[in-house]
């Protein structure tokens, strides 16, 4: 009897296209504002809402600080065209994982 | 066990595409190889599925050993996780329980442990689904050792019978060809048979909200329970380590981290050492042995990286990889049978702790990740 796979065979069909066809939306990510102090922390939206800080941009892939953490890999002018979203709560961090997979730059398939 | 020809499917591209096996060529290399099979007889694979079994019983006490005898430091677990490894152990949290057994077996002898993959074992959509497929068209009134699917679906069904709303996420690292992917697309379709609903994220999408103590996804949702197809020794060395020891207390982490027990190569040796002479073990120590054609692998390599292969003292094969820095053991070696010219190696899984079916893999003397993949039948 035949499977019946149902999230499979919509990754599986995913997959099969070629990487730039694909939209897969729950493994996108997003591109993100964050506010930033003069020293280069992150610092609560409110400051850059009323116009005190200026915003920071972080492109999708990169990592995210809670309020207090140091910011890098972003910028301070937006790319053209790219629509940033806030980032999460504040106290939300993300990238803390998938590092080390990352570097070793391979899946467990075939194997494990 | 016979190494026979046929003749492929004609469509079998879409075929196994159609069951999720989209990495059947990959970098136009073959994986998927369905212009042979593998033929047992029953009592074959009885004689597989009872070593699988005993094998269990023989992990599940090399781990207690490990516990009772404070021998945690051998494996190169970090220092840090060796109370939730102890503490997880005893209260053994859900899990699926599911691994495979790498194993030699020529058909005259007993099957040969080689190693276990129990914390991100793969080949399982192949296993489970695709050679399935493949012999309800070629064969279909042949049998097939194959419980994988039924197993998982009930193994949910169990684990999952005490939690609502029943939300269970998935998270897996992004890869090219979609092995990881499809494989935790696979388990999340096991999971919803169940009666369970998952929601994927990437790994590295993972937020730890530091307000509320626990990992959210990415639309802020606490996560509670996490399969995770990311290996524990990896997840402990990461920036989120502390956080995911803290989050232990609330998130059930699916395998659990007891599970880097029985995942590195250190457990070998140990097997060796309380059960020396097992007609399934190979003999495995951390030191070179004084005589004999032998092995070495790294503790944690993964798809037969870093594996040097040693007849009469010389190097007979090797393979490249990232691995090493963390230790090796050596085991002796099972010269794999030579049919065709393929070298089979047996994956035997388990769910639950049950056997619950059989993957082939044919390679070179390592089995790598260049290894083939073929179905098999029983037929006696």
């Amino acid at each position: 009897m035949k499977r019946k796979l149902e999230i499979t065979t919509a990754v599986a069909a995913a997959f099969a296209l070629s990487a730039c066809e694909r939209n897969d939306e729950w493994v996108a990510r997003q591109d993100v504002r964050v506010c930033r102090d003069v020293n280069g922390a992150r610092i609560d939206d409110l400051n850059c809402d009323r116009g005190a800080r200026a915003w920071y941009y972080i492109p999708r892939g990169g990592g995210v600080p809670p309020i207090g953490g140091a910011l890098s890999g972003g910028s301070f002018a937006g790319r053209p065209g790219v629509s940033y979203v806030a980032a999460d709560a504040a106290s939300v961090t993300r990238g803390g994982f998938g590092s080390i997979g990352r570097a070793m730059g391979h899946a467990f398939g075939r194997g494990g | 066990m016979r190494r026979r020809s046929v003749p492929p499917r004609e469509d079998w591209e879409r075929r196994v595409e159609s069951g999720g096996l989209v990495w059947h060529t990959p970098l136009g290399q073959p994986y998927w190889n369905e212009r042979a099979y593998y033929a047992f007889s029953s009592d074959e694979i009885s004689i597989i599925e009872s070593a699988t079994e005993t094998l269990y019983g023989l992990f599940v006490a090399a781990a207690q050993h490990v516990i009772d005898h404070d021998r945690l430091g051998e494996f190169g677990i970090p220092a840090c996780a060796h109370d939730a490894v102890r503490q997880a152990w005893r209260a053994r949290p859900p899990s699926l329980d599911y691994g495979r057994f790498d194993l030699g077996y020529d058909g005259v002898g007993p099957p040969k442990l080689f190693e276990f993959n129990c914390d991100t074992p793969t080949s399982l959509v192949e296993a489970a689904v695709v050679q399935w497929d493949w012999k309800e068209d070629v064969f279909p009134a042949l049998d097939q050792f194959n419980s994988l699917h039924d197993r998982l679906v009930d193994r949910w069904r169990m684990i999952g019978a005490d939690w609502a709303p029943g939300l269970v996420h998935f998270t897996y690292q992004e890869d090219d060809t979609g092995e990881d992917a499809v494989t935790v697309a696979y388990l999340r379709d096991t999971a919803r048979e169940a009666g369970l609903t998952s929601e994927g994220i990437l790994i590295g999408d993972l937020g730890w909200d530091g307000e509320h103590r626990q990992f959210v996804d990415l639309r802020m949702r606490p996560i509670t329970r996490l399969y995770h197809l990311y290996p524990w020794e990896w997840l402990v060395a990461e920036s989120f380590a502390e956080p995911l020891l803290e989050s232990l207390r609330r998130t059930s982490w699916i395998e659990p981290i007891w599970k880097m027990m029985w995942s590195t190569k250190a457990i070998l040796p140990i097997l060796w050492e309380l059960f020396e002479g097992h007609p399934n073990l190979l003999p495995a120590s951390r030191e070179p042995p004084a005589a004999g054609d032998y092995v070495r692998k790294p503790l944690l390599s993964r798809e037969g990286a870093n594996v040097t292969l040693y007849r009469d003292g010389n190097v007979a094969a090797r393979s490249s990889g990232p691995y090493g820095g963390e230790g090796s053991v050596y085991q002796a070696l099972f010269p794999l049978p030579d049919l065709d010219g393929a070298h089979p190696v047996l994956g035997s899984w388990v769910v639950g702790g049950v056997p619950a079916g059989l993957g082939i893999r044919e390679g070179g003397l390592i089995t790598g990740d260049t290894a083939r993949f073929a179905p098999h039948v029983i037929a006696d």
